[in-house]
């Protein structure tokens, strides 16, 4: 269930009004005693639900084998959820209790690059995650990949409230240098100063609240529930896999990668 | 006049075989198959997903996608 002391702000106040008692007093008072205010709160968890919007410029890319599981993944994300666990440094994103998936659901993972857990650690200012299991490619968590973080965020003056939060908007443009050249994705946060915690999906943070809706390309995350937790919570960063930088470990996923298509050839 | 026909008949109808002829290799060009077709497809995947602008990364997930569904349609599980 939603913690929204704002809520519990506009109760009390009414309740002041019934008392006749001067409500910016009593409510302030009620307030301080009973709602827990965030810097008493160590941490919290937040889930989020993710959704592909229609590209139909991609669909005519794909090919018909292809469409027709991607189009089966833009339903079945539906009943994917993500689970961030934070506390004032450190947060970690992952699949929320989502055993036993098939393999279109898999597909939709990996479309909106959730298949690994992905820690933020703000201390070393760095993004860390085990590669996933790939066939004839990797094995699991033979890497364990460091990316520094690097947001360039712009502020855009807009709001709007998601899940009764108030949120404000920021841009970031990212850069993507492949093997067909350079192009640029805009990475679009709708973020919450009310939550004071500043991360979000897929290890993007650095705005002064937390990340209630992240739009990725046609991936959009967005919060479903949050809580808090008034005690300290232990974030364990994973420590298997040999360390390396990420774009090395895209050099050495290239490489894999064009040496399985010449085992597939033999 | 016979011969006039028959000559025409004649000239149809080995022009009918020489274009029929020429249309079988043709399409023997058309659908011949390389020896690895869903390697082929990948490729040109890659090409196409990285063109849109996606990273290797991603273009890899919809590349090898594809390539899994056309190896089970080609060999089976």
């Amino acid at each position: 269930m939603e913690i929204n002391h704002l809520k519990k702000f506009y109760q009390f106040i009414r309740i002041g009004r019934i008392l006749k008692i001067e409500y910016t007093y009593f409510a302030l008072l009620l307030l301080f005693i009973s709602s827990p205010s965030f810097a008493q709160r160590k941490g919290g968890k937040a889930i989020y639900s993710i959704t592909i919007q229609s590209d139909s410029i991609l669909k005519k890319t794909l090919r018909p084998q292809i469409r027709d599981r991607y189009e089966r993944a833009e339903k079945e994300i539906a009943n994917l959820f993500l689970e961030l666990v934070f506390d004032d440094t450190l947060s970690v994103f992952k699949n929320y209790q989502n055993k036993n998936i098939s393999d279109v659901t898999e597909f939709a993972l990996k479309l909106a690059d959730c298949e690994k857990i992905i820690y933020t650690n703000l201390n070393n200012n760095e993004i860390i995650f085990n590669n996933a299991e790939k066939k004839a490619i990797f094995k699991k968590n033979e890497f364990l990949i460091q990316k520094k973080i690097e947001n360039n965020w712009t502020f855009v003056n807009e709001s709007k409230y998601i899940q009764n939060f108030k949120c404000y908007k920021a841009t970031q443009q990212i850069s993507i240098v492949n093997d067909e050249g350079t192009f640029f994705k805009t990475i679009t946060a709708w973020y919450c100063p009310e939550i004071p915690f500043t991360f979000g999906p897929k290890g993007y943070c650095d705005l002064p609240g937390l990340i209630v809706e992240l739009q990725d390309r046609n991936i959009v995350f967005g919060l479903k529930e949050i809580s808090f937790f008034d005690k300290s919570i232990k974030i364990e960063l994973p420590t298997k896999g040999v360390k390396v930088e990420y774009n090395e470990y895209l050099q050495i996923l290239k490489e894999r990668v064009m040496k399985r298509m010449e085992l597939t050839e033999k | 006049m016979k011969k006039l026909f028959f000559s025409a008949i004649a000239l149809v109808a080995f022009s009918s075989v020489s274009m029929a002829n020429t249309i079988a290799e043709e399409n023997e060009t058309q659908t011949k198959v390389t020896e690895t077709p869903c390697t082929d497809h990948w490729v040109a995947d890659m090409k196409i997903y990285q063109k849109y602008g996606y990273t290797f990364e991603e273009a890899l997930a919809f590349s090898d996608e594809a390539w899994d569904i056309c190896m089970d349609e080609l060999y089976g599980d």
